[in-house]
């Protein structure tokens, strides 16, 4: 049978040999089989795979999210830096150091992979620029490749919007994750710069318990289970509507959302459920008893009123008003500080606050169907948006995952 | 003690215990007293986000087209954003349209404020009118922060496709703030506009609050000329203000003897100007008609179809009906009822029109950038707004 990698699933190279892709859909949906947050820390997430590591992958602790611009000017010298990037990623994961002759910066010495991740993804700028195919893949660009649109209520800044190359990266220890981006970041020098970067973190709850993100609720609630194949190639994998290039890929949105974490520290705890429509304690729907009972917009209170406010994040954000559309959250909290703010809602508070909030991960099969018409209601409707303003953003198409011997976006430029 | 609905559980009051309230409240009530357009537990909906195509926020004013001509028809209805993108006050530039055929919002006007000639440059207030003819006259108030404002600012003249014809501004013309009132045959226009006021007085310039009467003459081909202003009131409180750039006069309502009524929310009084169509100067006259009370920083006001004005606080998201003649304060209702806010609703409400097929009326939030409709429940109705987060 198929040999194993250190991460406990069958290896790329062995699936080759399997005819059936089913096989290679069961190994990648068992999540049972990953380890999850707090595991030893010499565990590795095997980089060579089918399907890129860090989207169906149990969230680690530490995110480092990038997004580079592309300085290269033609296709063979972008498939170059990505081969580089690749070689380098690999190496990586399984907690070597860079490969000669780039020096390693050495802050992993004697640290364990932590379940490294890096998971790369292509922005509008690698199909082409201000209308001009830089690389010859223009024609490559799938209609789900959409230009973002601006939702109302978006204060995206330059400084964290964009990029021709995503990568996120997540390990357990957060030195591992910061070495492996210095690393790829020096990897692309002359070729690839940075653009923006969110640091992002999230504390361990237990292997079985949902997160909770800075507004102190369960964030992820309603995700998919990436252990259900039939969900996930639903909604979360490509499959072959974009041509072949993409199948097994996921568009990922990214946004950062600041919350104006001294306006909802000041608003009871009663009133900040009715704007998430969830318990706060156990994180049920109103209306609801437990944690994972579904929403239900029809649900009375005692009061005999609709329990889920029309304007809740969940009511507005549930299936059932997006055409049963489903995303896979992957989110960070984030923290940067202090840094001025005008609040965009009353009380229209001004001056030095705290620059924390989401960094918000998102994977989808078609943003169109998933992050765009789930946050069209929200950017106009939500109760949260009252204390959120999204001030980074950006929408990243991630191949497929890369062979041994071969490259991340090798499909790419084998179609170009 | 007045009547007043409850911010909670809405439907769950009964018209038996308001009018309980009522008749506790109100001593010596006569029968005829004890009805008030405010009565009924309004249902509100939220028709359109009132964001612009550039991103600009924070509604300011609202008002109905009463004609169709041009890009308007006949009951569309007009807001203003007062905020930038970026949430800057007195920086916003855009009027969007929200066609009741349509139930869709398109961003009408946008003026740029490097060729508007506004002094200080351009940020949009409630100080805002749509004449019989096409017209848009529109106030500016440019400011630079929460609390210092870039100019005296003016008044701005719109086509009837958005497009900016003329510029208003001089000595008279300081910050022009609050809902405005008109008087409009078609031909001849009287307009009243409140001025907060702040920037330094030139020679024989108006400073601090006061109310400018403007007259007007719409040819039938070409641009609305102005032919004359006077000062007819002033002395009104301004102070300067965390939420907002300043509180002042903010509400202005004309009864049809000629008397104008002034909303100030620095103060939370409502002042009566006596014969302000034909008073010829700024001194005396202006009586106290009431304040405090449920008066909480009284923003914009409208008339409802009883006599009585409908007082949009925006201190604390109630909609206060008063007697314009006693000034008695008869009920209120908690229109806005956003519990993120201390008290629930405040800083949200501005704008507020009655609606022309006298089902309610049209207001903004200001907490989701929203026009909003207030009308009397259907009966049975399960609107799931009702009892939402932010009122609406």
């Amino acid at each position: 049978m198929a040999a194993r990698t250190p991460g406990g699933e069958p290896s790329r190279r062995a699936l080759l040999g399997v005819a059936a892709g089913a096989i290679g859909l069961a190994a990648d949906a068992a999540g049972a089989q990953t380890p999850a947050p707090g595991a030893p820390p010499d565990q590795m997430e095997p980089f060579f795979r089918r399907r890129q590591s860090g989207i169906v992958t149990p969230p680690q602790s530490q995110v480092y999210f990038a997004a580079f611009d592309l300085d290269v000017d033609n296709r063979d010298a972008l498939a170059q830096l990505l081969k580089d990037w690749t070689a380098t990623a690999a190496r990586l994961a399984t907690g070597q150091p860079a490969p000669p002759p780039q020096v390693d910066s050495g802050e992993t010495s004697g640290l364990r992979p932590a379940r490294l991740t890096l998971t790369f993804g292509f922005g509008p700028g690698v199909f082409s620029l201000d209308g001009r195919d830089r690389y010859g893949l223009a024609r490559l660009r799938p209609a789900a490749m959409i230009d973002l649109p601006s939702f109302p209520g978006d204060q995206l800044e330059d400084a964290r919007t964009g990029g021709d190359i995503a990568l996120q990266v997540c390990a357990d220890e957060p030195q591992v994750a910061f070495h492996a981006l210095r690393t790829l970041a020096q990897t692309a020098l002359g070729r690839a710069k940075l653009r923006w970067l969110q640091s992002g973190f999230r504390a361990d709850f237990g292997a079985n318990a949902t997160p909770r993100n800075l507004l102190g609720f369960k964030d992820g609630i309603n995700n998919p289970s990436t252990a259900d194949p039939e969900l996930m190639n639903r909604f979360i994998w490509i499959g072959d509507e974009g041509g072949a290039a993409f199948q097994d890929g996921s568009y990922l949105v990214a946004r950062v959302i600041r919350i104006a974490l001294e306006h909802w520290d000041a608003t009871p705890a009663a009133i900040q459920e009715r704007v998430l429509g969830r318990s706060k304690s156990s994180g049920a729907p109103l209306g609801q008893a437990h944690e994972t009972d579904p929403v239900n917009l029809d649900a009375l209170d005692k009061g005999g009123l609709i329990a889920l406010p029309a304007n809740s994040h969940v009511r507005l954000a549930a299936p059932q008003n997006h055409a049963g559309a489903r995303i896979l959250r992957r989110s960070y909290s984030y923290d940067n500080g202090l840094s001025f703010a005008a609040e965009r809602r009353p009380p229209w508070r001004q001056g030095l606050a705290f620059d924390a909030g989401l960094l918000f991960l998102c994977y989808q099969r078609d943003p169109r169907a998933g992050f765009v018409s789930i946050f069209d209601s929200l950017s106009k409707y939500d109760a949260l948006g009252q204390f959120t303003t999204h001030v980074g953003s950006g929408l990243f198409l991630c191949p497929p995952g890369a062979r041994e011997g071969g490259f991340i976006g090798e499909s790419l430029f084998a179609a170009a | 003690m007045v009547g007043r609905s409850q911010p909670r559980d809405r439907r769950g009051a009964t018209l038996a215990a308001l009018l309980v309230g009522a008749s506790v409240c109100l001593a010596p009530a006569r029968a005829a007293d004890v009805s008030f357009y405010l009565m009924p537990v309004f249902d509100e909906t939220r028709l359109a986000s009132t964001i612009a195509d550039n991103g600009d926020l924070n509604p300011a004013g609202l008002v109905v087209a009463p004609e169709s001509l041009g890009d308007l028809r006949q009951g569309d209805v007009l807001v203003d954003n007062f905020n930038s993108r970026q949430g800057v006050q007195g920086a916003g530039t855009t009027i969007v349209r929200y066609s009741v055929a349509s139930g869709e919002v398109r961003t009408f006007a946008t003026v740029d404020p490097r060729t508007a000639h506004c002094p200080g440059g351009v940020g949009l207030t409630a100080a805002f009118a749509v004449l019989r003819r096409g017209w848009i006259v529109v106030g500016s108030a440019p400011s630079a922060s929460s609390d210092r404002h870039r100019g005296r600012g003016c008044l701005l003249v719109i086509d009837r496709h958005g497009k900016r014809v003329a510029t208003w501004s001089g000595p008279l013309i300081n910050e022009p703030w609050g809902n405005a009132a008109v008087v409009d045959d078609g031909k001849t226009v009287t307009m009243f506009v409140a001025m907060a006021g702040r920037a330094p007085p030139g020679a024989h310039a108006n400073s601090g609050g006061a109310v400018v009467r403007l007259r007007i003459r719409v040819p039938s081909e070409g641009p609305p000329q102005l032919t004359d202003e006077r000062l007819i009131a002033r002395g009104f409180p301004i102070e300067p203000s965390d939420g907002a750039p300043v509180r002042g006069p903010s509400g202005l309502a004309l009864d049809k003897d000629g008397a104008l009524y002034v909303a100030d929310d620095a103060s939370g009084e409502i002042f009566v100007v006596d014969h302000a169509l034909t008073r010829r100067d700024g001194g005396g006259g202006v009586r106290t008609l009431t304040s405090g009370v449920l008066l909480k920083a009284p923003a914009s006001m409208a008339w409802a179809p009883d006599g009585r004005l409908l007082v949009a606080n925006s201190g604390d998201g109630e909609v206060v009906e008063v007697d314009p003649r006693s000034g008695r304060q008869v009920f209120a209702q908690w229109i806005d009822i956003d519990e993120a806010q201390t008290p629930p609703g405040a800083g949200d409400l501005r704008g507020l029109a009655m609606r022309p097929d006298g089902r309610g009326f049209y207001y903004v939030q200001d907490d989701t950038d929203a026009l909003m409709a207030a009308e009397p429940p259907a009966p049975g109705s399960t609107n799931p707004w009702v009892g939402a987060v932010h009122g609406g």
